[in-house]
């Protein structure tokens, strides 16, 4: 085969992937496409609020741009998790600066994304979903947020009032706390229900 | 209909969940900052929520359809049903009716997802056009249910598809020129013998046997001896169609099967209506024939016949059978159906016109051979030889006495069959 018949078989199946590529974004329904913005735009909020302002306007930026496209694009990959390991990451290393309303509006937005990223996973890409449901989800994904901001902000007020002696106390009590939590999801999936 | 039962299984999300919901608090602890426990809050109320309630049974799937048999172009209504026999709601239950190509859905067949308390059922209509005749398969039906608000997700749990008819639109035709051979004693066609009929013959004198109310009173009050008007017998015919789909050509939509199907259930549709009798033979790689056989249910039968129809032998395939000789009655009239493409199919129509069959042959290739071709400068010239190949065939098959006429629907045969009727009622020569 020549190389010029290689370059017009490449360029035949560029063309034929292309028209399937077009002919899939076609098809993505409104709720779908609205599941996946919301997986994309929390995770931009979030990684604004996670970097500092000079880097918003960076080449950094630009990754983090890229990861939560590409989170969007592809929520049943380890992406949505990368995503969100990175952002937290980044929040937890680089920001200083750590008033009331950024930590909630960082909480709220780190969430959204990964419950519309959970949502998105499980609905093919052309399904049509009914205004309801997503209504309905939309309502218990904002109850789980304003009662964790809630919990979140008592916590922080009064964790801002109270004098917490730095020791080795605190961490051993953490871990527990985490073991217990990470216990009771356990438990939670493996306890059969009712019906069972 | 359903599958196996099946339980609910963590997605990938409840295992992100748990994972960075420990290590924020894992770090938050270590470091003292109480604000990453915050950011891990929403996701572990989120999570411990969610799973509160478990479901323990997939949703069951069942579909309907109304209109199981349709004609081309008509409408066919079907309702996808995804019901949820737990007593936990489910938050979504996505379902999917796969239906064939041929069925045509606006804006494509597409899952749909909804909200199920227990005890409920979605149901969603659907309407589909039959683009195409042939037996068309609906489903299965696929659904699954989703819980945890996406932690959990349900195996999948199926429907069977099942098959719907879809009858070829009948292109209009009609003969109505007598047939060249007839068979029994009675019908509608007007023999070229004289008998008791309906068709005009002529005056002659009255002979012995003649039935007085036929006798014409005007031609024997002015000659003054008795005058009958005679007819020609009605008689009826048999016709075999025999449908040549060793090959296939032209594009799904409008192809050599295509215009062979529906010019066989047309012409069938014709002579069974006129009160003949009809039968059919495939010339493929499955040989099937439908005895000859006359009436209204016959026709319902040929419909049936047809749509299983497939072009079986693919280019570079040489059939090694021939057509049972016993399936086509000496007084039948043979129109074969064929696009000419192989020469098994003119040996054939040949070897049938010198049995003394009454053969006419009809070309189903029709506009496909002069599609445009794109390949390089020898095309045209490798088309032009073919195309004196092919002309050099039906000439062949013109001598041994089988006329090739093009289907253009109706009329298509009037000219072939007044011809042949012609020659059948010519003196012979006979050798001694």
């Amino acid at each position: 085969m020549s190389v010029f018949a290689s370059i017009r078989d490449v360029g035949g199946n560029l063309g034929s992937q292309v028209t399937a590529g077009v002919a899939t974004l076609r098809r993505v329904t409104p709720g779908v496409a609205l599941l996946r913005m919301l997986v994309a735009i929390p995770l931009l909020v979030a990684s604004a609020l996670a970097l500092p302002l000079s880097t918003v306007l960076s080449q950094t930026f630009v990754l983090f741009i890229a990861l939560a496209v590409v989170a969007a694009l592809l929520p049943r990959t380890h992406a949505i998790g990368i995503a969100l390991v990175a952002v937290g990451g980044t929040w937890a290393a680089v920001v200083q600066d750590r008033p009331l309303w950024k930590v909630l509006v960082m909480a709220a937005a780190l969430y959204v994304a990964h419950a519309s990223a959970t949502l998105a996973a499980v609905l093919p890409y052309d399904c049509a979903i009914a205004p309801s449901a997503l209504r309905r989800w939309a309502l218990r994904t904002g109850t789980v947020v304003l009662l964790s901001l809630g919990l979140g902000a008592a916590g922080l007020v009064l964790t801002g009032e109270i004098e917490i002696p730095r020791g080795i106390i605190g961490p051993i009590v953490g871990s527990f706390v985490a073991a217990a939590i990470a216990g009771l999801f356990a438990w939670q999936l493996r306890r059969r229900s009712a019906a069972n | 209909m359903t599958g196996p039962a099946a339980t609910y299984v963590p997605t990938r999300a409840l295992g992100r969940a748990v994972l960075i919901c420990g290590a924020l608090v894992l770090t938050g602890v270590l470091l003292g900052r109480v604000d990453l426990v915050v950011l891990a809050a929403p996701f572990a109320i989120g999570t411990a929520w969610s799973l509160r309630r478990r479901p323990a049974r997939p949703p069951h799937v069942a579909f309907e359809v109304t209109d199981v048999e349709v004609d081309e172009d008509a409408t066919v209504r079907m309702a996808l049903d995804v019901s949820n026999e737990d007593t936990v709601p489910l938050n979504f239950a996505v379902g999917r009716l796969t239906t064939s190509a041929w069925l045509a859905l606006p804006g494509g067949p597409r899952p749909y997802a909804g909200d199920l308390p227990p005890g409920a059922a979605n149901r969603v209509e659907l309407r589909a056009t039959a683009t195409h005749w042939g037996q068309p398969e609906i489903g299965p039906a696929v659904a699954y249910g989703i819980a945890g608000d996406g932690l959990l997700i349900s195996a999948m749990v199926t429907a069977d598809a099942s098959r719907i008819r879809v009858n070829p639109v009948v292109a209009p035709f009609r003969a109505d020129e007598t047939m060249p051979r007839l068979t029994a004693m009675v019908g509608v066609h007007a023999a070229k013998r004289p008998g008791e009929g309906g068709a005009f013959a002529g005056i002659r004198r009255y002979g012995p046997g003649d039935r007085p109310r036929r006798i014409d009173w005007r031609v024997t009050l002015r000659t003054g001896e008795l005058h009958v008007a005679h007819t020609f017998s009605d008689r009826d015919a048999e016709v075999v169609i025999l449908l040549d789909v060793l090959y296939d050509a032209g594009n799904a939509a409008a192809s050599v099967l295509d215009t062979t199907v529906r010019a066989a259930a047309a012409i069938a549709e014709h002579y069974l209506r006129q009160g003949d009798r009809v039968g059919l033979v495939e010339y493929s790689g499955r040989p099937r024939h439908l005895s000859v056989a006359g009436g209204r249910r016959h026709l319902y039968a040929v419909l049936d016949w047809l749509l299983s129809t497939r072009a079986s032998l693919g280019a570079g395939s040489v059939p090694v059978f021939g057509i049972d000789p016993v399936l086509i009655p000496n007084s039948a009239l043979v129109v074969v159906l064929t696009p000419l493409l192989a020469p098994q199919s003119s040996a054939l129509i040949a070897t049938l016109a010198r049995a003394g069959r009454t053969v006419v042959a009809v070309d189903s290739l029709g506009a496909i051979a002069d599609r445009p071709l794109i390949g390089s400068q020898w095309t045209e010239v490798a088309r032009r030889m073919w195309r004196l190949e092919r002309e050099n065939v039906v000439g062949q098959l013109r001598e041994a006495g089988v006329p090739v006429t093009p289907w253009v629907g109706a009329g298509s045969l009037d000219q072939v069959l007044l011809d042949m009727t012609r020659m059948a009622s010519a003196p012979r020569l006979g050798r001694r």
